[in-house]
């Protein structure tokens, strides 16, 4: 059974800029992260995978298809660009209700589907405004909700939480995770923003000035990790002395003190040194590094972990 | 020991229930219903429905010019009929079909300017373009749906006015049924006439607006297109002498499609210097122009 996304030597060249250059990946069901700065090449995947631009070289498969061949197959694929697109003029069932049908979907279908559609989103109150009333926010998640109206098997997600404040990024990701974990339709998700990448998708593929970087399960990069998170709500002066006292090096990092490299006689220490000590614990738990950090000395990638503490 | 049946409770309530995601499982139509769905939306928008009351005068406006005289001699045949006037005093006959033409040619024109433009503008202005060639649809099948649409309309506007007449002719005829059928040609002269002035008409004017997001820049230079070279090609006609400015007044398009309505209603008396056949073939090629101008427009609209 044919990969849902493939690229085989996947290559985009605009005149000596290299936008794709040679990339080979592989996207299952599930959640991707489609991860990279700004000029990676990620929106210029998602355009070779819908077929709106051809590749210089090598192929972008959906489902072992070539879009651009057979554009048919794109009534099974959603993608929600990230530049604003919709009309001013129109609410929202109305829109949603016509792109249903721009996908093939029978008029009465579709608009039964726009209205479903728009619950899910959490816009049914705000159906039958015109769409150049809404809020940012209200706007992404209609733009979400055209990208599922047609209930695709993939729907490609271009930086959907652009734009919006801590609150709505919140809700856009809480959408997102729906999407691919509850409707059962398979997410890409691109981004700049490894916070957004590490907190919804199962894989990530990292890309660099048109190269595959990194590719892999956000759990495998993440809980590569030694480090143990001691989260206590009383003592922790006390608890951070008796550690000292019994030769456990610790530090605090928030609101968890953190211990490197504890072994089976460290996790008797520091159980020993909570009870001595009379800290309240709260949690212990092994640290789990963020994309953030595995990535933090990696030049290339640096720039993806400035925007995510922007 | 008897057991006492109670009756059962019925709610007064109705209770609702989440369903959840629900997957699709019907058929999906793809290309044509995308196609369709096109064409409806430009009918829409070529008769303002679904658009602001402002956004509906104008094309409402302009329809009734173009079915105003229409309505007129419907309304005076009537009422000198029911009062058992001689209708033929009307002399209907002056008001011939060819002639019904080159009157709604002049709104026909400024319809096709000045609401042409909603059919291409709006959808580059938001940027609504993109999702439409994310889905079943290539950027030619959106051009040929829009165009449709537009032309669908502007013919039944010059079609409309003319059945009008015709009915009205023949139930004041004293045998309607021998009047119509002795004058049912008509009808495919109306019919084939109406579609070329309405396609020459369309696809100028959605060529010119192709050009611009703008409704307004686009209405003005639909206008000013049709009207330019109606001017340039009279002045060079007069200019030149001999059939080098004959030829020369063949960018005047109004001039062509009103040669070609006088020939499909076979009135070939008129002015027309030049074979009817270079008229026919005039007005194909401002429309293969136009056609080749949207298609350069569009072609790389998707990416």
């Amino acid at each position: 059974m044919p990969a849902l996304l493939e690229a085989q030597q996947l290559k985009k060249h605009y005149g000596s800029v290299r936008a794709l250059d040679g990339v080979s990946f592989a996207v299952e069901s599930g959640i991707t992260g489609l991860l990279g700065a700004n000029g990676a090449g990620k929106s210029t995947a998602l355009k070779l995978f819908l077929g709106l631009i051809g590749p210089t070289a090598g192929r972008a498969l959906f489902e072992g298809v070539d879009v651009s061949e057979q554009p048919q197959a794109r009534q099974r694929i959603g993608y929600m660009p990230e530049h604003d697109c919709l009309p001013r003029n129109m609410d929202a069932i109305e829109f949603l209700s016509y792109m249903g049908q721009l996908s093939g979907l029978p008029s009465h279908d579709a608009r039964v589907r726009a209205a479903d559609t728009l619950r899910h989103v959490g816009l049914e109150e705000e159906r039958y405004r015109p769409l150049g009333d809404y809020s940012t926010g209200m706007k992404q998640r209609v733009k979400l909700a055209q990208a599922l109206v047609h209930d695709p098997a993939l729907v490609l997600l271009d930086e959907p939480t652009a734009g919006l404040d801590p609150m709505g990024r919140q809700q856009m990701l809480e959408l997102v995770e729906h999407t691919g974990r509850e409707f059962g339709i398979s997410v890409v998700l691109s981004s700049h923003l490894m916070g957004d990448v590490e907190r919804t998708c199962d894989r990530v593929i990292v890309l660099d000035a048109g190269a595959v970087s990194r590719e892999g399960s956000v759990a495998g990069f993440t809980t590569e990790t030694t480090l143990l998170a001691i989260q206590v709500t009383e003592g922790a002066d006390d608890f951070l002395a008796e550690l000292g006292r019994r030769g456990i090096e610790s530090r605090i990092e928030g609101e968890s003190i953190v211990v490197e490299n504890v072994d089976d006689a460290g996790f008797d220490i520091i159980r020993d040194a909570i009870v001595s000590s009379g800290a309240l614990l709260y949690s212990m738990a092994p640290r789990q590094h963020s994309l953030t950090e595995l990535f933090r000395d990696d030049p290339a990638l640096q720039s993806l972990s400035e925007s995510d503490n922007a | 020991m008897t057991t006492e049946v109670q009756p059962r409770q019925r709610s007064t309530e109705g209770e609702v229930y989440d369903l959840g995601y629900q997957r699709f499982e019907g058929e999906r139509s793809g290309r044509p219903q995308a196609i369709r769905a096109i064409w409806r939306d430009s009918i829409r928008a070529s008769l303002g429905l679904g658009r602001s009351l402002s956004s509906k005068l104008l094309p409402l406006g302009l329809i009734v010019l173009v079915l105003l005289p229409a309505v007129f001699v419907v309304v005076i045949a009537g009422f000198v009929s029911s009062f058992g006037g001689d209708v033929d005093e009307l002399e209907l006959d002056g008001l011939s079909n060819r002639e019904y033409y080159e009157f709604a040619l002049i709104p026909l024109i400024l319809y096709a300017s000045m609401i042409g433009p909603e059919m291409f503008c709006p959808d580059r202005r938001s940027n609504v373009l993109v999702l439409y060639f994310t889905r079943p649809l290539t950027p030619m099948n959106y051009v040929v749906a829009r165009w449709l649409g537009f032309f669908t309309v502007s013919t039944v506007i010059l079609w409309l006015p003319q059945l009008l007449i015709f009915l009205t002719r023949s139930m004041i005829a004293d045998s309607p049924f021998d009047w119509v059928t002795d004058n049912l040609e008509i009808l495919p002269q109306v019919a084939l006439s109406g579609m070329v002035m309405a396609a020459m008409l369309t696809t100028v004017a959605l060529a010119v607006s192709s050009f611009t997001d703008r409704r307004p820049y686009a209405a003005g230079a639909a206008l000013g297109v049709l009207i330019l070279f109606s001017i340039v090609g009279e002045i060079l006609s007069e200019l030149v002498s001999g059939s080098a400015g004959d030829y020369l007044g063949l960018i005047d398009m109004l001039q062509a499609v009103l040669n070609v309505n006088d020939w499909i209603f076979r009135d070939v008396q008129g002015d027309a210097p030049l074979a009817n056949w270079i008229y026919v073939a005039d007005v194909a090629a401002i429309v293969a122009i136009g056609w080749v101008v949207m298609w350069w427009r569009y072609r790389g609209a998707a990416g």
